[in-house]
């Protein structure tokens, strides 16, 4: 793009980018964007209130089924503040708001990508925006992990032997792989064409890898296998934890033990399901809770087991 | 996490508002080709003229939609039914209501006012006899005492029209 009609040409695409980055739910530009195993971009406090609390919830755009409430993406947050600034930091302040009204929060503390974004034109992204957490090189073809990090659909293969851990957060993804962000592609795809298709050259070109990927990426049908056991787990209504989701994976309602800890003075609590528990996470709250890892967790029994359905 | 702490009650009306209001400005720019919102002060009511669409059954007809919303929109559906008199359709009792998935069961918070008029009107067009629900008289007598649509637990049987 010529520097000359460079003024212009923001202003347009700003306006591109909003329509885009449109959450579902409420319809305006996404705050706290959260990527859903589908692939879906829903507002943090959007896709809470979406979710069902005693039964595996539907992505709203594509009924896909989940039960992971996953962490705020930090690479689209940025993303965000920056192409469209002005949109995003209004969004925070009605967000804020509502929240101090509830005295409940959404997580205050995303990772800043680029720290030192101040003085420089906020309008500006470059590559160091949107590279994978991978590879490093510009996303191709993005998903997005339960964490939150952004991977290559390509390089996510990488992850795994046994299980998807994340190399950023060293978080282990539940489930299986994630779909593409196919709103964050297209974003890519326009924004810096160039990049994309020599990234995607590269990656045909790569036989090898492509072929070891074509092997992995028969996960399809696993996913559609994992959620029918999903489905089966919660029918069964066993351990099941009816409005309790767990903190560190997202995981709503908690199936199997619950740990609640009891040092937690938020009113919404704070929750492990006992995967987590065993981890010794040490991830925060999705909703800025004070929790440290020397508050003490109790299992709980608020279950339904006991009742007969 | 629990969700003892659910969202109160102003916080909804606030979601529910904002959303209704990016849906009429929508709506205004663009609104969705044979529908025709009744402009009125009420937000949480909308009056909506449908017209048949061209080379259906019923073509050049105009019918009235009424769309209201309650402070869990859009986490809940609208009720939206037809006002009197209902057009003639095996899905549609002559009390308005409506037998159509998406607007219970169904109903996901992506949907807006424009894509259910949308289903609405593709309902209408693809019916092949101008007819009441065989059920009809049991259903609107049962209805007598003013229940509305989505307190009745539908069965949907058929994907065809």
């Amino acid at each position: 793009m010529a520097d000359v009609d460079a003024g212009h040409s923001e202003v347009v695409s700003d306006e591109e980018t909003s329509k885009e980055f449109m959450c579902p739910i409420c319809l305006d530009l996404l705050y706290k964007p959260i990527v859903i195993a589908c692939g879906h971009i829903c507002c943090f406090w959007c896709l809470h209130h979406t979710m069902d609390s005693i039964r595996a919830s539907k992505c709203p755009m594509c009924r896909q089924p989940y039960i992971y409430f996953a962490n705020i993406c930090p690479l689209l947050h940025n993303l965000l503040m920056k192409t469209n600034h002005v949109d995003y930091e209004r969004r925070g302040k009605e967000t804020l708001e509502i929240e101090k009204s509830n005295d409940c929060f959404s997580s205050q503390d995303i990772e800043c990508l680029n720290s030192c974004c101040e003085g420089t034109d906020e309008n500006k992204i470059s590559i160091s925006d949107v590279i994978c957490s991978g590879c490093k090189e510009i996303l191709f073809r993005p998903s997005v992990l339960n964490c939150g990090h952004v991977y290559c659909e390509s390089c996510m293969v990488t992850l795994t032997n046994d299980k998807l851990k994340c190399h950023v957060c060293e978080s282990i993804h539940p489930g299986n792989f994630p779909k593409v962000c196919l709103d964050l592609d297209y974003f890519l795809k326009k924004k810096f064409p160039q990049d994309y298709y020599h990234r995607k050259e590269l990656f045909q070109s790569t036989k090898v890898r492509q072929d070891q990927y074509l092997n992995q990426s028969s996960c399809t049908s696993a996913v559609v296998g994992e959620n029918s056991k999903i489905e089966e787990d919660l029918i069964q209504m066993q351990n099941l934890h009816p409005c309790v989701g767990c903190d560190t994976c997202g995981m709503i309602p908690i199936i199997g033990k619950r740990y609640k800890c009891k040092d937690c003075k938020e009113s919404i609590g704070f929750d492990m399901c006992e995967v987590c528990y065993n981890s010794s996470s040490k991830r925060q709250g999705r909703f800025n809770q004070r929790h440290t890892p020397d508050h003490v967790l109790l299992l709980e029994n608020s279950s339904l087991e006991e009742v007969p359905e | 996490m629990t969700s003892s702490s659910s969202p109160s009650r102003k916080t909804l009306s606030k979601i529910a508002t904002n959303r209704l209001q990016k849906e009429l400005m929508e709506w205004q720019l663009d609104p969705p080709c044979g529908f025709t919102h009744r402009v009125s002060d009420n937000l949480y009511r909308w009056i909506i003229d449908v017209i048949g669409a061209p080379s259906t059954l019923y073509a050049g007809e105009t019918y009235q939609l009424q769309v209201d919303f309650s402070d869990h929109y859009p986490m809940d559906a609208p009720q939206v039914i037809f006002l009197h008199p209902a057009p003639l359709h095996p899905h549609i009792y002559s009390n308005g209501h409506i037998c159509l998935d998406i607007l219970y069961d169904s109903w996901s918070p992506a949907m807006t006012v424009g894509s259910v008029c949308i289903s609405i009107l593709s309902m209408l067009s693809s019916s092949t006899a101008k007819q009441r629900p065989a059920d009809n008289d049991r259903y609107v007598k049962n209805c007598r005492n003013g229940r509305s649509p989505k307190e009745t637990r539908w069965w949907f049987h058929d994907d065809k029209v």
